[in-house]
């Protein structure tokens, strides 16, 4: 139970500060496109560049990825709060951890495309990966699948304890 | 389920209460009302054997199989 406790305080904390960055950036991009008049810039690893096509689309790209991540943690929050409420072996627990690993999985190989096809674009080909693998879309992937495969387990759990319990 | 609890034929036969057996079997009252109804998804060979004993009667006598065709 402390476990789930200190977890569900964990992913509060981020969930919050992730909302709060969101919200903030957001607001800027509202402010520089509506309020302030000036031409559209997004920070390129260059500086301050103008916004190319393929850059306006990564910047889209990556605001619908912050958005899913949000909706994976909001997901993931709301399985491990049915955890500590309830109890492990509960359908509403599976379906939450699941939806989160589905999402998770899908955003992190829709990245890994993403990335691939931008070096492409730029005339890159990289082969290789992340040296901070924590930082890596394959971990990722791994922790997405491994939710996904969680919930399985307890959905099956949830038919076990039905069993068991009605064995008299 | 194919397997129908007679337990209620078998308990009015002998004129015994379900309380009665439930305390001389060692379960709840509330689990012999899952296994009366037909709900229970198992019965341990334990319990079995003690309402053979409690009843007097063989596990054929409480439980009966019926086949798909009848059921429906």
């Amino acid at each position: 139970m402390i476990l789930s406790k200190t977890l569900l305080i964990l992913i509060d904390i981020f969930f919050t500060l992730l909302l709060i960055i969101l919200l903030v950036t957001s607001g800027l991009i509202f402010y520089s496109i509506f309020v302030s008049e000036l031409p559209f810039h997004v920070l390129s690893n260059d500086g301050l560049d103008s916004l190319s096509s393929f850059k306006g689309i990564k910047f889209l790209f990556s605001g619908v990825v912050q958005l899913l991540f949000i909706a994976t943690l909001f997901f993931l929050r709301k399985g491990i709060h049915g955890m500590v409420k309830e109890h492990f072996f509960n359908l509403h627990v599976a379906k939450n951890l699941n939806l989160a690993g589905v999402i998770l999985t899908v955003v992190s190989i829709g990245t890994v495309i993403f990335d691939f096809a931008h070096d492409l674009s730029d005339g890159l080909l990289t082969i290789g990966m992340e040296t901070d693998l924590l930082k890596s879309e394959i971990f990722m992937i791994i922790v997405g699948l491994f939710l996904m495969l969680m919930a399985r387990v307890l959905k099956e759990g949830v038919v076990m304890k039905s069993e068991n319990e009605l064995t008299i | 389920m194919n397997i129908i609890v007679n337990l209620d034929v078998m308990l009015a036969k002998r004129k015994m209460k379900s309380k009665d057996l439930a305390e001389a079997i060692g379960i709840t009252t509330a689990n012999l009302s899952i296994l009366k109804t037909g709900k229970a998804k198992a019965i341990r060979f334990a319990t079995l054997a003690a309402i053979c004993k409690a009843l007097e009667c063989q596990p054929g006598d409480i439980l009966e199989y019926v086949p798909d065709e009848e059921l429906a």
